[in-house]
């Protein structure tokens, strides 16, 4: 049986077509970026800026200069949250966050004497809008917020959340992690402070890539300080964007990748992408749901939903059921997923969690009905 | 045939430049920033052009462009005139 890959939330599998090739194609022909005009550096230059312009389109940013590259989401994240938080600061962020949120926030409550509120989920996984409002009346200095859950498959609803934020004049960090590639976004319109995303998920790039944006007029301290192949005379860290967040040589070959895939992400149209994900996750549900003692957790309704379905058996432990999926080539994820809070609101902390079934653009129904065969029988005998 | 170079802030900001260039009729070039002249950026563009000023046709639209030098030589050496520069831009030392 070949592989039938279902843990696109992890990583997606396979890649864009041509992302290989074109990351092959840097190593063998680019240089660096931005340090000389010789034709290897100008070449690494452009791939940088074809990479940035594409991110740029793909998120409704008009400004490519707002948006930062790096090594991905957790880098991202961890930039974005240590540089805008300072000593005895309040920060607000939802009780079912992800760990490249929640150890960052851990480590500064030691570090910078700040206070986290978490505000309740509700048992599905979505925001609280309640709670939200209530911690937002102790005006916290950053709101962090999950675009999309890697474990619920809950969408929040950011736009409303981002405006009351800032209503209540906080500034606003949105984690895009499982959200960018997989969802039209326009981050004009939904106006959060900082966007942060990974390149090798929605964006069907290698892994080690992603980056953030960042609002024109916001400030952070910059996470690493270095060399920018600007203002070199200098030894203070320019200000100028996107160089004040890119010190060191850049993941050239890898950001060679992003800028294929998501040229390929641009071109196939991110409405497509979810069109074929929403019918793949609504098969899934529906075909799930019909089998005697599966528990599906995350929203009912579809459009609070991404692609991803997790789910838990009432008698049959979920390591057994994740055993006999490997043991069939079937590629899932089993477990907490990195977001212990999440599991807290569903109820799968205790029991070690949940088996998350993701499918991304590349997947068709034969896999899925041939996957859910394979639950079947694994529950039935 | 007239020649002048544009600076920049940034490397991202200079291959902006070219792209918008190159839908134009200018001949451009990326060049390293020659270091009589004052740059943030390790790379410029030269332009090379049979008008005597092209600054109105370069930045009457949306740009970021830092400064536009004309080109010329005197004793065998090339000189550099700035003949524009950003409003409220200060400037880094030059690399002389």
């Amino acid at each position: 049986m070949s592989l039938i890959y279902l843990d696109n939330s992890a990583t997606s599998f396979p890649k864009a077509p041509g992302m290989a090739e074109a990351v092959k194609e840097a190593l063998l022909t680019a240089g660096t970026s931005g340090r000389a005009s010789y034709d290897e550096v100008l070449k690494g230059s452009r791939i940088l800026y074809k990479c940035r312009t594409n991110i740029a389109q793909l998120l409704g940013v008009r400004n490519s200069s707002q948006i930062i590259l790096n090594s991905g989401a957790t880098e991202s994240l961890n930039t974005v949250i240590k540089g805008y938080v300072r000593q005895n600061m309040r920060v607000l962020t939802s009780g079912a966050e992800h760990n490249s949120v929640m150890r960052v926030l851990e480590f500064l409550k030691e570090d910078k004497n700040i206070t986290v509120d978490r505000f309740l989920c509700r048992k599905d996984g979505m925001a609280d809008l309640k709670s939200y409002s209530d911690f937002l009346s102790h005006s916290p200095d950053l709101v962090i917020l999950c675009h999309s859950s890697n474990v619920t498959g809950a969408v929040y609803p950011i736009k409303e959340m981002i405006k009351k934020a800032h209503s209540a004049g906080s500034a606003v960090c949105i984690d895009g992690a499982q959200s960018a590639g997989y969802e039209e976004i326009n981050l004009q319109n939904l106006n959060p402070d900082f966007f942060c995303f990974s390149g090798h998920k929605g964006l069907l790039g290698p892994a080690g890539t992603g980056g953030f944006y960042i609002k024109e007029g916001q400030k952070l301290q910059p996470l690493i300080f270095g060399g920018t192949g600007s203002r070199s005379e200098e030894e203070i860290q320019p200000n100028m964007l996107p160089d004040k967040y890119e010190s060191g040589t850049r993941n050239i070959p890898g950001l060679a990748g992003l800028a294929e895939s998501s040229s390929y992400v641009l071109k196939t149209g991110i409405h497509k992408i979810q069109k074929k994900e929403q019918v793949l996750s609504r098969m899934i549900l529906e075909n799930l749901s019909s089998i005697e003692g599966i528990t599906i957790y995350g929203p009912k309704e579809l459009e609070n939903r991404n692609s991803v379905v997790s789910f838990t058996h009432d008698s049959l432990d979920i390591s057994q059921i994740a055993e006999i999926l490997d043991n069939e080539g079937i590629a899932m994820r089993m477990g907490l997923h990195c977001t212990p809070s999440a599991h807290k609101v569903l109820g799968t902390f205790d029991s070690g969690g949940t088996i998350r079934l993701s499918p991304g653009y590349f997947n068709n129904e034969e896999e899925i009905m041939g996957t859910i065969d394979v639950i079947r029988k694994a529950i039935n005998g | 045939m007239n020649s002048f170079i544009l600076t920049f802030q940034t490397s991202h900001q200079a291959l902006e430049e070219e792209e918008k260039l190159q839908e134009s009729d200018f001949i451009i070039k990326m060049i390293p920033t020659p270091r009589g002249i004052s740059s943030e950026c390790g790379f410029s563009i030269r332009v090379d052009s049979n008008e005597l000023s092209i600054t109105e046709q370069l930045t009457k639209n949306d740009n970021s462009i830092e400064r536009i030098y004309l080109i010329y030589e005197r004793q065998r050496s090339k000189n550099y005139e700035e003949i524009y520069r950003r409003k409220n831009t200060p400037l880094p030392p030059t690399g002389d």
